[in-house]
């Protein structure tokens, strides 16, 4: 494969994102070419008062875990999280600020990842795919400047469960076979490019969501890796969704996340 | 909720003259299971669903398409399970204006009806048609925006809504109406209900 057939772009929501740090360690050593990291800035009221306003309340909480707590918000647990992944791999970097350090990687910081430095950035470097680890919707322009396209890993089970807080969703409709996670193309849709790759996981007893939703983040840096490759290689199937298959969900309420919860531990009471 | 609190709600509106738990609204309209989980007794319009009025035509959905007259036509197809496409792709549309919108939604409904007094009694019948949606659906992305609209205060008074009760407020009988069926839903959830 040419060189340029391995460039890639990875796409943070902050600098500190154990996330991106996974994905992007786990990039390199496949031998794909890191060739940016765009990281949004933390400081930024408008991405303050757009999370707000989806989030609500719980934007604090995932602030102080992501951000103040940072490796400490994991517990020391059996189940493996993206801590406990790192460590396993070997993986000691805790800061994209290190990938330029480290590999001389450009860390690109933006307002939004569809500012127009972002534009400019990829109509130079050329990718021949971006990789989205977080940090908010991605636009047409962003989109048609990334090659064969943007991957994201959704923490749902698509095409029936798009949008937000879907690990709750599927566990209060009592759809505990379709907890899971899709690995897809990003399009203008929310949730809604073609498919590669899917991956259920299993409830386990005395787990609660918040457990849940720690031991998805490794296995989606293992998926979304895994999908990257296949891509670049050529020989991914793309399955195009039906939106008439799935529905889109929004911000689950307090009162419905209790229900969901008190169905997960009903699951193996 | 609070049971007391219910119930003096309840004694309130039954002292009150029926005529106004009707037409032109018909907030209390199709409510005899919910009022039976609740041991409150029916009245004659709690039980009468709103018959049709000269079937309005409706435009492609979208909140500033939305009319009073919009709104009893897609709830009246709601209980006779009529026009069901038309009726799922206006619930979906009005469901996720307020979920993406819920920030601006006062703003938005200001510009789109005139007065406080408009605005407050189209979006609580807004919130009564998602909640009947929800029970036609059971698909509970509609409570769940409901729950999201009850916690808006501009919008959901519960303080006053017993005075708004003795006054005969078809606005206050919409917000106890959300209150109740809120609330069943939410018990009926936590007892197991299984939905589609």
């Amino acid at each position: 494969m040419e060189t340029g057939m391995r460039n890639v772009v990875v796409f943070s929501p902050s600098r500190f994102s154990l996330y991106t740090i996974a994905v992007a360690e786990m990039l390199l050593r496949q031998g794909v070419d890191v060739k940016a990291i765009f990281v949004r800035r933390l400081l930024n009221p408008a991405r303050f008062l757009g999370e707000f306003q989806r989030d609500g309340r719980r934007l604090m909480r995932k602030v102080w875990r992501k951000l103040l707590l940072r490796e400490k918000a994991y517990p020391i647990a059996k189940e493996e999280t993206i801590v406990h992944f790192l460590k396993k791999e070997g993986i000691l970097l805790r800061d994209v600020e290190e990938f330029r350090k480290r590999y001389g990687i450009p860390i690109v910081y933006c307002s939004d990842l569809n500012d127009p430095s972002v534009v400019a950035t990829l109509q130079t470097i050329k990718p021949a795919l971006g990789v989205f680890t977080g940090g908010g919707l991605i636009r047409e322009a962003v989109l048609a400047h990334c090659g064969m396209g943007i991957l994201n890993c959704h923490s749902g089970m698509l095409p029936r469960y798009r949008g937000m807080d879907v690990i709750e969703w599927a566990i209060l409709e009592g759809r505990f076979q379709e907890v899971g996670m899709t690995v897809h193309f990003m399009d203008r849709g929310v949730d809604t490019g073609d498919l590669l790759r899917l991956r259920r996981v299993d409830l386990r007893p005395g787990e609660d969501i918040r457990r849940l939703r720690d031991r998805f983040e490794p296995l989606m840096c293992q998926e979304i890796v895994a999908a990257c490759l296949d891509v670049l290689a050529g020989r991914a199937q793309r399955t195009p969704q039906r939106l008439e298959d799935g529905k889109q969900y929004f911000v689950m309420h307090p009162q419905l996340i209790r229900l969901a919860e008190a169905r997960l531990k009903a699951i193996h009471a | 909720m609070d049971v007391v609190f219910i119930r003096e709600c309840w004694e309130t509106i039954l002292r009150q003259e029926q005529s106004l738990c009707g037409a032109p609204y018909f907030p209390l309209a199709g409510m005899k299971d919910c009022l039976a989980d609740f041991d409150l007794p029916c009245l004659p319009c709690t039980e009468a669903l709103p018959a049709a009025p000269a079937a309005v035509s409706l435009p492609a959905p979208a909140f500033r398409a939305l009319t009073e007259e919009g709104l009893l036509q897609l709830r009246s197809d709601c209980y006779a399970r009529t026009n069901l496409t038309i009726v799922t792709a206006w619930a979906e549309a009005l469901m996720r204006f307020c979920e993406v919108r819920l920030a601006s939604l006062r703003k938005r409904a200001r510009a789109q009806w005139k007065g406080k007094a408009a605005v407050r009694l189209n979006l609580l019948h807004l919130a009564v048609f998602l909640m009947d949606y929800c029970l036609l659906a059971k698909d509970m992305r509609f409570l769940n925006t409901v729950l999201k609209l009850s916690d808006q205060k501009w919008l959901f008074k519960p303080k006053k809504l017993r005075a708004a009760l003795k006054k005969g407020d078809p606005a206050a009988l919409f917000e106890l109406r959300v209150l109740l069926m809120t609330d069943y839903v939410l018990r009926r959830l936590e007892e197991g209900w299984k939905l589609e």
